[in-house]
């Protein structure tokens, strides 16, 4: 019987990550299962997650692992109250420092696991992002193309003066 | 059309990006002017993008000449492109003379998702018109009035002469549709940008209206926020004639002087307190100059008959003044659970500068609250106001009489108790840091017993603390739970 404060979680490459049950059950889905498994030796599969992705979560896990009295406190409201207290630290922006397809996969890595403050915090670095900028400059940032005609785009620009958010 | 184009943003699931879309539209459903142009910005990055963003984008709507927008305009927009009307969650209509009938017949009614409505500087016309069928069925979280006037009246209240409490207010709240409305909101946009406090939000609930009662169209009013020219006694009264007793569950009120804060504790007493479960305090300018030149009287005369120290003599008079009518209107509410309190910041310059004798623990509000509080109470939530550039904020904490407040940590009293959350509105420009450790060192301090039970919790906002840290910009509101 080997450690049962540790458990093994296998990416979807097969790396294999030995990690501390505290810290992997800021993930909902794998809290939920540990708890369905109970004392066990197996591996838990993570079919969705490359082993990279794997290490920058349980990373931010592990940096993360004494917030959840923080985040559990009276002052939190529902999702939308939670998402605007989800704090980014200089640590959380230096985590997301990274080229952005591996930023996204994060991000999405945390949505299938359930790690809500890593999914809000990831969603406020690329909100941050995009703060500020013209469309074409958001195009440049994440390198979208462009589709619309100029003559939609004029019609879209009409439309908009309609929107409170000018 | 042109073709739709992958983008690498399309490795995120839609809800993904609705979180970042959303963050970026965030606002106050009160706040109508808060613009950014963030997702204005986005909307035109593609077609992708734009279906995401457009039930953000149009969830809120101003009509007026203010805004640019009439109501001709806007039936233009709504034939052109309804779908995009139906996004519209809260809409602002305000500065319009002729066309309101039109506007019911021909907007409101057509917007299914509405829930916010606002009407600023807007005639109300009686029952035939403001009380159609098809508009008095929409139901509605919050309607906002503010400068609402009967063109057919005497006094309206956009004079700026006409006395408080000969505003117009019974009338319009008979004529008005609110046999469906969650929230009256009394309070005005320029009221609340400048008087306004720190206004927290516990949260939002969903309620089950009850069947309307004949005779009574405010039967769905379970939250009702006044302020300003409208929180005074006539209006009080006037809500009392039309609301259901015992039907408010929640109350905000920011009471300009000792007259409105008597006619609210009536209010209470009388139909609003029963049930009320959430009460929203804000102070003002004008009480605390009242409650002051109470203290000071009352210090003087003593000090005429008995002699002592003018310190002595303040504590000995503390329990007298305007606040102690808050002891009223907290007692009137037997089931209350949630109470905030925003405390000024303007106190400390008078002392600052030499015009009041310093005396800490002076304004004695918490005590008189404490000892009237429920059984049933569960948080409290206090809300630290200063200038920003006042390097003295901390001791506007001393001026109150906090430490009444650890009497909350008796557990056979206040059985359900859960804590106090103490939030700051306005920031010193300069260390931050350093403000809000003392702030929390000073609670700790005063509410030694609180503390222990861990039933403290502050509110500062650690990333805004951070990117003004990053920018050497000091601190300005913003701190929204």
């Amino acid at each position: 019987m080997g450690d049962s404060n540790r458990l093994t979680l296998v990416a979807s490459d097969g790396g294999k990550f030995v990690v501390d049950k505290e810290v992997v059950q800021m993930s909902v889905l794998l809290k939920n299962m540990i708890e369905d498994l109970g004392e066990t030796d197996e591996s838990i599969p993570i079919p969705n997650v490359t082993s990279p992705v794997l290490t920058k979560v349980i990373e931010f896990c592990e940096n993360h692992r004494t917030d959840a009295a923080r985040t559990d406190g009276p002052n939190v409201d529902g999702d939308d109250a939670r998402m605007r207290t989800a704090v980014v630290s200089d640590w959380d922006r230096q985590f997301f420092d990274v080229d952005q397809d591996l930023m996204f996969e994060i991000i999405v890595a945390a949505n299938y696991l359930d790690i809500k403050s890593l999914v809000d915090v990831g969603c406020k670095v690329v909100a941050d992002m995009i703060k500020g900028k013209s469309p074409q400059e958001i195009r440049d940032l994440f390198d979208i193309v462009n589709d619309f005609s100029p003559e939609e785009e004029a019609a879209l620009r009409k439309e908009n003066e309609w929107a409170n958010d000018r | 059309m042109a073709a739709e184009t992958e983008d690498p943003m399309n490795v995120l699931l839609d809800e993904i990006l609705l979180i970042i879309f959303h963050l970026l539209s965030k606002r106050d459903p009160d706040r109508y002017n808060y613009r950014q142009g963030s997702l204005v910005s986005c909307s035109l990055v593609s077609n992708a993008w734009r279906r995401f963003t457009e039930p953000f984008l149009f969830s809120h709507i101003a009509i007026g000449p203010g805004e640019g927008h009439s109501f001709h305009d806007f039936l233009h927009f709504l034939q052109a492109r309804p779908e995009l009307v139906r996004y519209c969650r809260c809409m602002r209509v305000s500065r319009v003379e002729d066309d309101f009938s039109t506007f019911l017949s021909q907007v409101m009614v057509h917007l299914p998702s509405l829930k916010h409505l606002a009407l600023d500087t807007v005639p109300i016309r009686l029952l035939d018109e403001a009380l159609r069928p098809d508009v008095a069925a929409l139901e509605l979280s919050t309607l906002k009035l503010a400068d609402i006037y009967d063109p057919n009246g005497v006094a309206t209240t956009t004079e700026e002469d006409a006395p408080w409490d000969t505003k117009p207010m019974d009338p319009v709240l008979h004529s008005l549709p609110l046999s469906r409305v969650g929230c009256l909101n009394l309070v005005s946009d320029s009221e609340s940008n400048f008087y306004d406090y720190y206004y927290p939000r516990f949260g939002s609930r969903s309620t089950d209206y009850p069947d309307l009662q004949e005779g009574s169209n405010m039967t769905g009013i379970d939250n009702i926020v006044v302020g300003g020219d409208d929180c005074n006694t006539a209006v009080f009264e006037a809500l009392e004639k039309v609301i259901r007793p015992g039907s408010l569950l929640r109350l905000t009120a920011k009471c300009r002087r000792h007259t409105d804060l008597v006619g609210f504790a009536a209010f209470l007493r009388r139909v609003a307190g029963a049930n009320l479960k959430q009460l929203d305090i804000n102070l003002t300018t004008f009480m605390e100059d009242e409650q002051r030149e109470s203290m000071n009287n009352n210090a003087c005369k003593s000090s005429c008959v008995g002699g002592g120290t003018r310190r002595s003599l303040m504590y000995a008079f503390s329990d007298v003044g305007p606040w102690s009518t808050f002891k009223d209107a907290v007692s009137a509410c037997p089931t209350l659970e949630r109470m905030h309190i925003g405390i000024l910041p303007y106190a400390i310059n008078a002392f600052r500068e030499g015009e009041a004798l310093f005396v800490p623990e002076r304004y004695r509000l918490f005590t008189s609250i404490a000892d009237a509080l429920p059984p049933t109470f569960r948080k409290f939530m206090l809300s630290l106001h200063t200038w920003w550039d006042s390097p003295d904020w901390g001791r506007c904490i001393e001026l109150w009489d906090l430490k009444a407040l650890d009497a909350l940590a008796d557990e056979r009293r206040y059985a359900r108790f859960e804590g106090l959350l103490v939030c700051m509105a306005e920031w010193p420009d300069c260390e931050v840091e350093k403000s809000m450790q003392a702030a929390e060192e000073r609670t700790k301090t005063l509410l030694p017993r609180l503390h222990k039970a861990k039933k403290i919790e502050y509110g500062w906002d650690l990333d805004e603390v951070a990117r003004r840290r990053k920018s050497g910009r000091g601190m300005f509101g913003g701190l929204f739970l």
